[in-house]
């Protein structure tokens, strides 16, 4: 895609805002160290360790998207209003937020 | 000569909106499949959740950890939802720059011969005029689109409905 904005003249810019939540599947290997080169975090680790769970800003996630051997970069959020319905249909005591 | 009128009405501005709408409806949609994919990761994707760990002191100071069994839960039934994007703004500017200037040169060329012999002469004047009328034209166009992109909640139905019914007793008082 370079190639054609490049080709007209044009630039595309994003404006850079706080780091979010970004699934990103790998083909083969442990994604992490792309993370990480890509100054991002690893929160938590699924399907033995392929597919993780990473805290990139938006312009990292899409550079990373770029990578060879990485599937998929896509943004995630946590719903924590049902996060703690679900834990509290479970079962589990739910610490209030300290002051 | 085209008036700086005309030039703007040239300007394919349908066109562009078109091409504009076209393109955002075709990202929109590049979008959307993508949290799709997502969601369906996340719905297939369990993880064990461990509800309560112990942590027991003996009378000798040592300590062990029991754990309750985890449950499978899967990561959209805990609350991982993908982010939805919808382009909220889209802008087409549209710059021209019109010079029009116009140059008019006339030449006049005159010369004249006479001819003079056997009792008879002759004399001829001639006059050549040209007249030239130049016109350039100069436009240059610039355009810009903007778009802005924002998140938004997802579908209301992509997790499914989560439906408490407890059946204990209530407790007395």
């Amino acid at each position: 895609m370079n190639d054609i904005y490049d080709r007209f003249g044009a630039t595309v810019t994003f404006s850079e805002g706080q780091e979010g939540l970004f699934i990103v599947v790998s083909q083969e290997k442990d994604p992490s160290a792309n993370i990480h080169a890509h100054g991002g975090s690893v929160v938590f680790r699924l399907d033995k360790g392929r597919s993780v769970i990473a805290r990139l800003t938006l312009t990292n996630a899409l550079a990373l998207q770029k990578e060879k051997g990485i599937l998929m970069v896509s943004g995630v959020h946590l719903d924590v209003q049902r996060y703690n319905a679900v834990l509290a249909s479970l079962g589990a005591s739910l610490v209030p937020p300290q002051q | 000569m085209a008036s700086v009128g005309r030039e703007l009405l040239d300007v394919p501005l349908p066109e562009m909106v078109m091409k504009l709408g076209l393109g955002i409806a075709e990202a929109q949609r590049a979008l959307d499949e993508n949290s799709v994919a997502t969601a369906k990761i996340l719905a297939d994707t369990t993880i064990p959740l461990v509800l309560a760990m112990t942590q027991t002191i003996a009378a000798d100071g040592t300590v062990s950890y029991t754990q309750s069994d985890p449950i499978d839960v899967s990561l959209m039934q805990i609350g991982l939802l993908p982010t939805f994007y919808q382009f909220s703004e889209a802008t087409i500017e549209v710059t021209m720059d019109i010079k029009t200037t116009m140059s008019t040169e006339t030449n006049i060329k005159v010369s004249s011969s006479a001819k003079v012999g056997f009792g008879c002469w002759s004399a001829s004047v001639n006059v050549d005029v040209s007249h030239n009328r130049k016109f350039g034209k100069e436009v240059h166009g610039t355009s810009k689109l903007i778009t802005k992109m924002v998140p938004v909640p997802p579908p209301a139905r992509i997790a499914p409905e989560l439906i408490i019914v407890d059946n204990r007793p209530k407790p007395t008082a």
